[in-house]
């Protein structure tokens, strides 16, 4: 890609939804989602059980084609994103993934350097030094050399965030991130998610930790089926964002309709 | 050295170091995927390939290689598109490439196919020109893997992941069905199509019980492959047995053997602690 052509990407939303609908076996799951996502800014996608956060995720990622509407990333169509892939990284629920799996915690977070090492190649020193860098990054040096199969579901989850980081991506996507990860670990997380925003990273995160997740976010997307945009004012902080969601969470209880709070003006 | 002055016996020998190193790294992908129905279901396949070779008068293995390579893509494609199962795939090309066999067979009338031998193996059956084609297949095979070994991995590990991140997951899927079926139709001979499976699967089951990484299962694997190869070939000629059923039935004691010691299960430690109580 040349330097003009990423200026004029910058400008434009690293990710927008217009219209989109998908059903999954006949069923509805995502209702007419109309979401902008900018260049750097950090949202946090919540809502209760079953709301279709994962499938909004994996729509965006391409994974599940939408039946109607459209979704761009880097103002592509998910499905043809080419090269444009490795700019991409994604951290699953750990439940999806074999825990079994005969894998050090070191091989698995190498693994996040594979497309950008591309085929035939072996993993350079330089390959090395990011892998050591991350591990370090959220505390996971000292079980580098454990297999998976050793490790608790909280070291698992940081495992696969390195395996993200090492990638060294634009867009981040991470499911559930703090799931089963100890109190002390789940604030580390907090903490790297402000570096990572320093470095002009945009992430999307789904997420169950509602009432701490909005002090670290740009924007909060509240999703039930449908999800609505709601301006934020500017002098928002993140107690003013804490509070109101309090107030979206009451609103959830009630069964009332979800919302979005978009970006703060930077 | 006695056994193996034979020309007959050096042939299955060679055969068998080949098919024990192919079948044991292929497998690890296959146990690790949970692909052993679909490695079952190509293996039988090659049987319609083999009839089909005897009533077009082309040599069969080279039918057998054609015609599995092509059902097994047949099933990837079908089940990657997850409307109907995989396994369900599998069971109806399993059934129906047999079928196809069986139909082809019956329209040889007067031919008189040792089919005994490509379903169960024979040592004898492997002539030079087996060797050659078995050389051929792990020439293609084993370069495959070592140049797509971390993408295969990545891919086995976590499909989902190394899709969204760049990797050309569809392919090397397909990729991965065209070695199984290659593995399958280079070890018909020696132990034939319907225990080809087998050795496809319990080496690589083996080395599962001890192996913490990737490498170390791939490497007990093979060493398993190759002690159930060689160990079952000169058994069965000592015991005057067939060399396939030989060879599968030595592999799976040592399946058992692993499980029995595993680290991971630790049984022997449970069954201490049981007789102490």
């Amino acid at each position: 890609m040349s330097n003009k052509d990423k200026k004029e990407d910058k400008a434009k939303n690293i990710i927008e939804l217009e219209n989109v609908v998908v059903y999954l076996n006949d069923r509805m799951v995502l209702e007419d989602i109309n979401m902008s996502i900018p260049y750097g800014c950090v949202t946090a996608v919540i809502g209760p059980n079953g709301a279709g956060k994962t499938t909004l995720l994996r729509s965006i990622l391409g994974i599940i084609k939408p039946s109607s509407g459209k979704i761009s990333v880097f103002g592509k169509s998910p499905d043809h994103l080419g090269k444009d892939r490795n700019r991409i990284a994604y951290v699953p629920q750990i439940r999806s993934v074999d825990m079994t799996f005969p894998i050090r915690a070191k091989e698995a977070v190498m693994m996040g350097r594979y497309p950008r090492i591309g085929l035939f190649a072996k993993p350079s020193k330089e390959d090395y030094k990011i892998v050591d860098e991350v591990m370090e990054q959220v505390d996971i040096t000292s079980i580098a050399d454990k297999p998976l199969s050793k490790l608790s579901g909280g070291q698992v989850q940081r495992v696969f965030i390195a395996r993200a980081l090492a990638a060294n991506p634009e867009l981040l996507f991470l499911d559930e991130p703090t799931n089963g990860v100890d109190q002390l670990h789940s604030s580390n997380f907090y903490e790297l998610l402000k570096v990572l925003k320093k470095e002009n990273m945009t992430i999307i995160i789904v997420s169950h930790d509602v009432g701490v997740i909005a002090n670290y976010v740009d924007a909060v997307a509240c999703i039930n089926k449908k999800l609505f945009l709601h301006s934020v004012p500017k002098a928002i902080n993140g107690k003013v964002l804490s509070e109101m969601y309090g107030c979206d969470a009451v609103l959830f209880n009630h069964g009332e309709i979800p919302h979005m709070v978009v970006c703060k003006d930077k | 050295m006695g056994i193996f002055e034979y020309a007959f016996m050096q042939r299955a020998l060679i055969a068998s170091i080949i098919i024990g190193v192919l079948c044991s790294v292929i497998g690890v992908y296959v146990v690790l995927r949970g692909m052993s129905f679909i490695g079952a279901g190509i293996a039988h396949a090659s049987f319609g390939g083999v009839a089909l070779g005897y009533l077009l008068n082309v040599n069969p293995l080279i039918s057998a290689i054609v015609f599995s390579v092509l059902t097994a893509l047949c099933i990837g494609k079908i089940a990657r598109r997850k409307v109907i199962k995989e396994d369900t795939v599998v069971g109806i090309f399993f059934s129906a490439t047999m079928a196809f066999g069986v139909l082809c067979i019956g329209l040889l009338k007067g031919y008189n196919i040792d089919l005994m031998s490509y379903l169960f193996g024979s040592i004898l059956a492997v002539s030079n020109e087996d060797i050659y084609l078995i050389g051929g297949v792990a020439c293609v095979v084993l370069p495959c893997i070592f140049v797509f070994f971390k993408e295969l991995k990545f891919v086995t590990f976590d499909p989902e992941v190394a899709e969204i991140m760049g990797l050309p997951v569809n392919w090397l899927y397909y990729c991965l069905l065209v070695l199984i079926s290659l593995t399958i139709v280079a070890s018909m001979k020696l132990v034939g199509i319907v225990l080809a499976s087998a050795l496809l699967i319990t080496p690589a089951a083996s080395a599962y019980q001890f192996a913490e990484d990737f490498k170390t299962m791939m490497t007990i694997s093979v060493i398993l492959g190759l002690v159930s190869c060689i160990g079952g070939l000169v058994l069965s000629y000592y015991l005057n047995t067939a060399s396939g059923a030989t060879i599968v039935m030595l592999s799976t004691t040592i399946f058992f053997i692993s499980v029995l010691f595993s680290p991971k299960k630790n049984y022997i430690k449970r069954l201490i602690a049981m007789i102490k109580k």
